[in-house]
Formats: structure tokens, C-alpha cells, sequence
């Protein structure tokens, strides 16, 4: 769910390539080895020289301090700015206003009809359930103030996204700019979004949901465009016979066909503006995600899986709902479901008037204590085990001394940075060819120029390791989820559940039980990544055709021959895929743990977005990560299309 | 099949318009319900990230909304995101103002001629914010009560852990406060290295779990704090704090202790206008550091909301909150 598989069509004709593959990686391995030796040897070059610093900063500080005195009087904020932020700002209240102005009963009820029509008996059932639970957690002033954000934030993206989508259709000039944009928008970690807006909007629900907006825009353009250009041409020549307009062809014809499309856009749209609610709430946007926030600030581990588990809920209710209702068939429940819908609407209005809002405190029960009392267990008995030196605190102190450290001294100093440039540009040409190589040359130069080399090979370090783990981990398990339908059966729900929590509740019950450091946000950032690498492993292996799985069993191959030689090659491809999902997730990540401890690149942006001061720090620092995750997306997929065998038919 | 699916498509838009009209009506029976026109109703106080903050706020809204009738947004925010927010008016007031880190926001949004920021009289708390570690530290190693003991990369090392490798380590907590540990290591040479631990509850687990096996600790603290009754704490002798140390600040020059704090509230310029009363009580708001210790200390060692504690106080001190009402 997190974003629409970036997956490029295969560069076709790589058959030489692919067979020679192995080969020439090695070589180009031994390349990079004596690249390394001849610097190490030949020059004194470690850290990227901080006197090369272009000083992006000061100016960017300037700025802000330009914007933030001349808020009340300039006419960039009282001709447009504000007006624009108080609409926004009016709307969304309102929203909330009239949302809690009806009665708590008829969301269930709602919540319940709107799934039985879409998905049936079952998902009604529990939708109702879930919309309830919500409500006995006590979070439902919160809930609403997420919801009004998000809703708002998903009508703007609509506003926004489909005419842009059809514009992007009908030129391809526009499409031109907008298929790079949307591709970088989607790279960029959702935090690196709210510096620039913080520093032109400020603080409130408004940058929030703007935010929001662009972190959730791209399926949207992208799909209407999709769904677009997939129209059958004989439906198009039959409407232009009746003599019917381009744009009403297009009205009529055209966007009624790409209507699958268009609604599945709409789902990833919300999907991704769920996964803001936690991270927008960092500059204001209240509700659900401020409930986490402050739980993390007090470390309450129960109260912040309840808030977890609320934006769980309702990102899994939207979900299936937007999901279902292009294809809602609810049979002979209708009348039975129209019925109700008009009982429950009467009863909501009746209720509103009596005004029965508040969700009923009898209802009220909490489990937060029972986490907490399990979270205060598990620190004072797994922290190290009976004094045996095995334990959380022992653990996370030998892979700091053992393995972050080294390879964080590797990465900034140990290989020298024109060397580490070098293996960019290298890695590139093999993967891709010379514009990939140039653009990773120029992007790590870029890092190294705006002084923040060290932070980006800290950051680096830390995203390596948990790539590693996660995929040590999540790898062996897609492939046994890949043979055994009754475990796949049982890891859904699971997978789904840590794919949906907000990545800051798993910070909080980690920060607990390990030092303070760089080890809680590795470990939160693995287990977060972990089930797109099972799911993208169990994807990829089950493409395989049977038909070669009986062709390598008549050879006479074992279980594991068949898997090694066999399976595991024709996966590649789709493996890659999952590498490239994990990394982008563990970047994300590593960079909130700065938060909690992590340093590098995250905790120079923290401090951007939190402190007037360093704002102009932080801008670089955003800049950087953007640039370090279009580095790993553009090199994992590039290797990913490398290892696509030529299309089979 | 053309006719086919225009007629769909009207269908469908009628129904679509039918909903969006409902939705409108709904709306306007909700504005009718609450007019934020007119004078203002709502007053947004900014909530900082500690708790001090957070029981002033509660004392404030709970009066607000009980003696004086308004409704009050509580409004999480960081020390120094505030002060732009409160300059426009998206926020209202902050109670507890620590001047040391906010020089340059007074300079720009009270002092200066552009300024819509007003300084609102003391909140009572005088705060002092400092370096900190458990006392049986200076018993062991009498030479740490000083800045001088760190200076030796020995004992300095006894604060040593897998992420800082040789070097002592700081624990700092939410990068937004106000930190000068940075310039202060630097700048007196000392062999330590601060690693952000992210908020005030994050630096009192690690505190509690170092207390509880007599480990070392140092750490960026301040009081008045409730911790001071459970944990037995001695703050580390600084090079004592001088204006002109601080004048260094902005080169990276510190090399002395954080200043007193005399905290402070800060009001929009507007809320005088606009909410009369409200402003009138928020500037004469101010009590004695006891008072928040009392609340502070039952929402941290009794486990009390901070709502609760607020209550309680309120409900034992109505000669204290009486004289902050604006007759009327």
C-alpha cells in the first residue's frame, strides 16, 4: 500500500547482459576494490572537505527571517498567503464542526452499511466494529480531526490530480515535467516535505494538509493518466462516428472508461495521506497523529498503540471501502441496505439535533495499561537477561561497538570520497549507462558540496545495516510463505498491520527496551520494512511458472537445486523490486529516528523543522536525504530492469 | 451503447448532486450550530513540549472555559515555532517563555517595530537549566562536581557507552529546546559527545534505568522538576554564566552555565481586542514555583493527567486563581 510498484518496463534486448551478468559484476567489483586501494594509497583524501561548502544555509535563513517579520504586511501573505490559509483553514474546521456535529451512532452504522454494500455481510460487520472500537478508546474528537484533514487533503489532491492527469494525457509536454516530479515526489521521505512548508506557511492544520497533499498527489495524476491512455481505441472511433466532440468524448466516453483507474488512484491517494497523519502532526495538524506524538514524548507505549491501532483501523475502513465501490455488487442485500441507509440518515439528523455527538463515556475501555504494564516487563527482565551479559542492552551495545561504528567510519572517512564517488558512478554505468552514472556522480557531489557528506555516510551506515537485516529476515520467510499457503494465510493480517502503523509507534516500545542511540531507529526501521520484503519475495516466486518448477523436478533437481538455480534467477527481478521497497522505507525511517537518538541526516532536519535557528541546516539536510534516496531508487531499479529477462513471448 | 452509458452518467450525476446538496445543508445547519464570527471566542494556547508547559496550559484553559466562558484550543508547538505563530495570530499565548534560548525572537517579535508579540508578565517559576548526574557520581569521584573533572578523559570516560566509544556521553533531549551543550564541549575541550535522547520523558527513562543500577549518567536538566524528589541529582559547576559569554553565542563562543531563567508569557497584540477578558487573565496569571511543583510531581510520581493535577490544584487554591479574574 505504500506506493504504486515503481516497477519500469524492461529495457528489452538484455538477454547478453543478464547471461553475462555475474561476470561482469565481479569485474566490476574488482574495479571499484583497486579504485579504493589507489586513493587510499596515492592522496590523504577522507571526509568530503568542509571548505567546499556552497553555504546553502545562510541564505535560506535570511529568507526565512524575511518571511517570518513581514508575515503581517507583505503583500504576498495578505493578498494571497493568508486569504488562501484562512479558506483552507475555515473549511477544514468546518468539516470537523459538522462532522462532530452528528450523532456518534451514525458512524458505525454508517461505516457498517457502506461495507456490506461494498464487500459484504462480514466486512460490514467489522467495519462497524472497528468504527466503534475507535470510539471506546476514546479517540473520537481525535479521530474526526484526522478525518476533516485528511478528507479535505484527499479532495485537493482529487481537485488537483485528475485535471492534472488529463492534461498530462492529453500533452506531452506536460507530461514530460509531471512523470519526473511525481517520480521524485514519491522518493522523497514525507518528512523532508514540511521544512519548505513550515518556512512559507507555518504552523497549523493548513501546511499540515498541504503537506499531505503533495505527499499523496502523485497516484492520482498518475493512474487518471494511465486509465486514460488505456481507453480501447474502437470506443473512442465509435463515439467520434455519432459526431461527438473531443470533449465529449472525453466526458463521456473517456473518463467513464478510465473510472477503474481513476478510483484506484483515489485509493493510493488516501492510502498515502494516512501515512501522513503522524508526520504532519509535527507541525500542527492535531487529531490522531498529535495523540502519538505526544505518547512518544511521554513514552507511553499503550496510549500510542491505541491512537496506532485507531489510524490502522481507519486507514484499513477507507481502504477497503475506495477499493470495493467500483466494484460493489452487494445482490439481493440492497433493498435491505437502502432501507437502513435512509433509517440511519433519519436517525443521524434527528440525533444531531438532539445533539447526541459525544461518543457515550460508559463505553469507554482501554488496554494502554496492559501494554505498558508488558512494555515495563519486558525492560526490566529482556534489558539483560539475569546478569548473563545476553539481553536488549547487550545486544544493542555489540552492534553499535561491532558493526554501526565501523561501517559508519567505512562509509565517511575509511573509503575517501572521491573513491566512494567513483563506486556511484561505477555501480551506475553497470546498472543503467552514462546518465545514471553522471546523475549519481552529481548527487553525491551535490551531498558533499552542501557539507553534509559525514551526516549522509552516518545515515548511509545506518540504512545499509537495516537493509541487511531486513532482508536476512524477510527473505527466508517469503520464500517459505511462497510454498505454504497456510502461512501466507496467517502473515496477511500481520503484514498488513505493521505495513499500516504509523513507523513512530514502533519507535516507542524500541526506545524502551535498547540504549539511546542509533539502535532503536535500526530496529524500528526493520521491522517496519519487513513486510514488503516477504511480500514482494512471496510475489516474486510465485510468478514463477509451474511449468519450469516440473521442468526442474523431471531433471531430477531437489527442493533446494530447484530454489537456488531455478526460482530464485526468475525472481530476481521481482526481488530487486523489494530491495528497492525496503530501502525506500528504511530511509524514511532512519531519518524520523532522529528523533529518538539516530543522528545524522534525520536529526539535522528535525532540528530544522523545531528550531528558528537552524532551519537553514535542516533545508540542506532535506535536500541531501532527497538526493541520497533518488541515488538508492534510481540504482535499485536500474538493477532491477537489468535483471527483467527479455519479455518470454 | 452509447445512449446507453450517457444515461448512466446523468443518473449518476444527479445522484451525486443529490448528496452534495445534503452535504451542503448538513454544513449550514453545523454553521448555525457555532458562529466564529464576531468577537473571539476560541483562544489557542501553545502547549511546549514539557510539563511545566503542558500544567500551565491546563490551569489556564480549565479557568478560561469554567469563570470566563471561552472555549480553548490546546495547541502543541515548539518553543520556537511559536513565536512566529503567535505573531500572526494563529496562536493566542505561551505561558512559560525560558528567556535564555529566545534573545533574538525577542528582539524580533516584541521588541522590533514589526513585532505583534507582547511580553505578558512573569508566569512565577524562576527555572535554571543545567548539567546534571545521579549524586552517588560525586561521591564515588569527588573531582566531576566541577566542569574541570570532565575535563580529564579518565573520568570523563566512566560516562563512556557503545555509541560514544572513548568519549563521555551527554544525553540532550528534544533538539528544539535550548541547548548550547554543543559550543559549551567544544569550547572548554572536554571529552564528551551529546547524543539526542528526543524529549524529556525519553531523558528520564534513560536516567531511571542508569539510577537503578547505580550507573553513570550525565544529562542536560533543569529545575524546578519533579524528578529532584525521587532521584538524588547534583548539577555539575559550569564556568558561571556572564552576559558577555553569551554576547559569544551567535559565533559559537559559549563556554559558561545556561543563564537564570525568569520564565516568562507572551500574548498576541490582538487578543487584547479581541478577547478582553481572556487577555486580561492570561497577564495576570502567575504563581509561585511550589504551586507547579505540586502539580508537575502528581502527574509524574502519582500518575495523574496533567488535566487532573490542574483540577486538583485549582480546587485547593482558589484564593491564588481568584485575583488573576477579571472584574467585570
Amino acid at each position: 500500500m505504500t506506493a504504486v510498484d515503481g516497477v519500469r518496463p524492461g529495457a528489452g534486448g538484455l538477454r547478453a547482459a543478464w547471461r553475462g551478468g555475474p561476470a561482469r559484476f565481479a569485474l566490476v567489483l574488482g574495479g571499484m576494490i583497486l579504485l579504493v586501494a589507489a586513493f587510499r594509497i596515492l592522496t590523504d583524501f577522507g571526509v568530503f572537505p568542509e571548505s567546499w561548502n556552497i553555504g546553502l544555509a545562510d541564505p535560506i535563513d535570511r529568507a526565512r527571517r524575511w518571511l517570518i517579520t513581514n508575515q503581517n504586511s507583505h503583500w504576498l501573505y495578505t493578498v494571497f498567503l493568508n486569504p488562501l490559509t484562512d479558506t483552507m483553514d475555515w473549511a477544514i474546521r468546518r468539516l470537523e464542526s459538522l462532522l462532530k456535529w452528528l450523532p456518534w451512532y451514525c458512524y458505525p452504522l454508517f461505516t457498517g452499511l457502506g461495507l456490506w454494500w461494498t464487500r459484504g455481510r462480514i466486512a460490514g460487520a467489522l467495519g462497524l466494529a472497528g468504527v466503534t472500537l475507535i470510539g471506546v478508546l476514546g479517540l473520537w474528537n481525535e479521530a474526526f480531526a484526522t478525518l476533516a484533514l485528511m478528507g479535505v487533503a484527499v479532495l485537493v489532491s482529487m481537485a488537483i490530480g485528475i485535471p492534472l492527469g488529463i492534461a498530462a494525457w492529453h500533452s506531452d509536454a506536460v507530461a514530460r515535467i509531471t512523470r519526473p516530479t511525481l517520480d521524485t515526489m514519491q522518493t522523497m521521505p514525507g518528512f523532508v516535505y514540511l521544512i519548505p512548508f513550515v518556512l512559507l506557511f507555518g504552523f497549523g492544520r493548513v501546511p499540515a494538509m498541504i503537506s499531505t497533499v503533495i505527499f499523496a498527489l502523485a497516484p492520482v495524476v498518475r493512474l487518471t493518466e494511465v486509465g486514460l491512455r488505456t481507453v480501447p481505441q474502437s470506443t473512442v472511433e465509435a463515439s467520434e462516428m455519432f459526431g461527438a466532440t473531443e470533449r465529449q468524448t472525453l466526458r463521456l466516453v473517456r473518463l467513464p472508461q478510465a473510472r477503474p483507474a481513476i478510483f484506484a488512484g483515489m485509493n493510493q491517494t488516501t492510502m498515502l495521506a494516512m501515512s501522513m497523519v503522524v508526520i504532519a502532526a509535527f507541525i500542527g495538524a492535531g487529531g490522531l497523529g498529535q495523540v502519538v506524538l505526544q505518547a512518544m514524548r511521554s513514552i507511553n507505549v499503550g496510549k500510542a498503540s491505541e491512537a496506532g491501532i485507531a489510524i490502522v483501523v481507519m486507514a484499513i475502513i477507507l481502504d477497503r471501502f475506495s477499493t470495493g465501490v467500483a466494484t460493489a455488487d452487494p445482490g439481493d442485500d440492497l433493498p435491505a441496505i437502502r432501507w437502513l441507509a435512509v433509517v440511519t440518515a433519519v436517525g443521524a439528523v434527528a440525533g444531531g439535533l438532539a445533539g447526541l455527538n459525544e461518543f457515550p463515556k460508559a463505553l469507554g475501555w482501554r488496554f494502554a495499561p496492559y501494554v505498558n504494564s508488558l512494555t515495563d516487563w519486558a525492560r526490566d527482565n529482556l534489558y539483560d537477561i539475569g546478569g548473563s551479559g545476553i539481553g536488549t542492552g547487550p545486544f544493542s551495545d555489540f552492534v553499535t561497538t561491532q558493526l554501526v561504528i565501523p561501517l559508519r567510519e567505512l562509509l565517511s572517512s575509511g573509503i575517501p570520497w572521491p573513491a566512494m564517488i567513483g563506486i556511484g558512478v561505477v555501480l551506475g554505468l553497470w546498472a543503467r549507462g552514462p546518465r545514471l552514472a553522471v546523475g549519481i556522480g552529481a548527487a553525491l557531489a551535490a551531498i558533499g558540496l552542501l557539507g553534509m557528506w559525514e551526516l549522509s555516510m552516518d545515515t548511509l551506515a545506518q540504512v545499509l545495516l537495516a537493509v541487511a537485516a531486513t532482508l536476512a529476515v524477510g527473505v527466508p520467510v517469503g520464500i517459505m510463505s511462497s510454498h505454504n499457503d497456510l502461512l501466507r494465510t496467517a502473515l496477511r493480517p500481520v503484514l498488513d498491520f505493521f505495513q499500516t502503523i504509523p513507523s513512530f509507534v514502533l519507535l516507542v516500545p524500541v526506545i524502551t527496551l535498547f540504549h539511546v542511540g542509533r539502535i532503536p531507529g535500526i530496529i524500528a526501521s526493520v521491522v517496519y520494512a519487513l513486510p514488503a520484503a516477504v511480500h514482494y519475495t512471496d510475489l516474486g516466486l510465485r510468478r514463477v511458472p509451474t511449468e519450469t518448477h516440473e521442468a526442474a523436478e523431471s531433471f531430477g533437481a531437489t527442493r533446494a537445486q530447484r530454489l537456488r538455480q531455478v526460482e530464485m534467477p526468475l525472481a530476481a527481478p521481482e526481488l530487486m523490486v523489494a530491495v528497492n521497497q525496503v530501502i525506500m522505507l528504511i530511509l524514511a525511517m532512519v531519518v524520523i529516528a532522529g528523533l529518538v537518538g539516530g543522528g545524522g541526516l534525520g536529526l539535522e532536519a528535525v532540528r530544522g523543522l523545531r528550531r528558528s535557528d537552524a532551519v537553514g541546516r535542516g533545508f540542506e539536510a532535506g535536500i541531501a536525504i532527497v538526493l541520497l534516496a533518488a541515488i538508492l531508487d534510481r540504482l535499485t531499479r536500474a538493477v532491477a530492469d537489468r535483471l527483467r529477462p527479455p519479455a518470454a513471448v | 451503447m452509447y445512449t446507453v452509458r450517457t444515461r448512466n452518467t446523468t443518473r449518476g450525476s444527479r445522484r451525486i448532486f443529490v448528496v452534495l446538496l445534503a452535504v451542503l445543508a448538513l454544513i449550514v445547519v453545523g454553521c448555525a450550530e457555532d458562529d466564529s464570527r464576531g468577537s473571539q471566542t476560541t483562544i489557542k494556547l501553545a502547549v511546549n513540549p514539557w510539563n511545566g508547559s503542558a500544567a500551565n496550559v491546563a490551569v489556564a484553559a480549565q479557568l478560561l472555559e469554567s469563570e470566563l466562558g471561552y472555549t480553548v484550543e490546546r495547541v502543541d508547538i515548539d518553543e520556537n515555532a511559536q513565536w512566529a505563530a503567535i505573531n500572526t495570530g494563529d496562536l493566542d499565548a505561551s505561558l512559560e517563555v525560558w528567556p535564555s534560548g529566545h534573545a533574538q525572537n525577542v528582539a524580533d517579535f516584541i521588541d522590533s517595530a514589526d513585532g505583534n508579540v507582547d511580553n505578558a508578565g512573569l508566569i512565577g517559576p524562576i527555572g535554571e537549566i543545567g548539567w546534571f548526574m545521579p549524586t552517588y557520581m560525586v561521591d564515588q569521584h569527588p573531582a566531576l562536581a566541577t566542569w574541570e573533572g570532565f575535563a580529564d578523559p579518565e573520568l570523563a570516560g566512566l560516562f563512556a557507552t557503545a555509541e560514544t566509544g572513548d568519549k563521555g556521553q551527554f544525553m540532550s533531549g528534544d533538539p528544539s529546546w535550548t541547548i548550547y551543550d554543543e559550543q559549551i564541549i567544544a569550547n572548554l575541550n572536554l571529552p564528551l559527545e551529546i547524543v539526542y535522547v528526543g524529549s524529556e520523558a525519553g531523558i528520564l527513562a534513560a536516567l531511571d534505568s542508569a539510577y537503578s543500577r547505580q550507573e553513570p549518567a550525565l544529562f542536560y536538566f533543569w529545575t524546578p522538576h519533579s524528578a529532584f524528589n525521587t532521584y538524588d541529582l547534583t548539577r555539575v559547576a559550569l564556568p558561571a554564566y556572564s552576559d558577555a559569554c553569551y554576547a559569544t553565542g551567535d559565533a559559537g563562543g559559549i563556554d559558561c552555565d545556561y543563564p537564570e531563567d525568569v520564565l516568562f508569557k507572551i500574548v498576541s497584540r490582538d487578543l487584547a481586542e479581541n478577547a478582553p477578558d481572556a487577555d486580561a487573565f492570561l497577564r495576570a496569571m502567575s504563581y509561585s514555583t511550589a504551586d507547579q511543583i505540586q502539580m508537575l510531581s502528581a502527574i509524574e510520581n502519582d500518575g495523574l493527567t496533567v488535566d487532573e493535577a490542574a483540577a486538583q490544584w485549582i480546587e485547593a487554591n482558589p484564593d491564588v486563581w481568584g485575583a488573576w479574574i477579571p472584574s467585570s
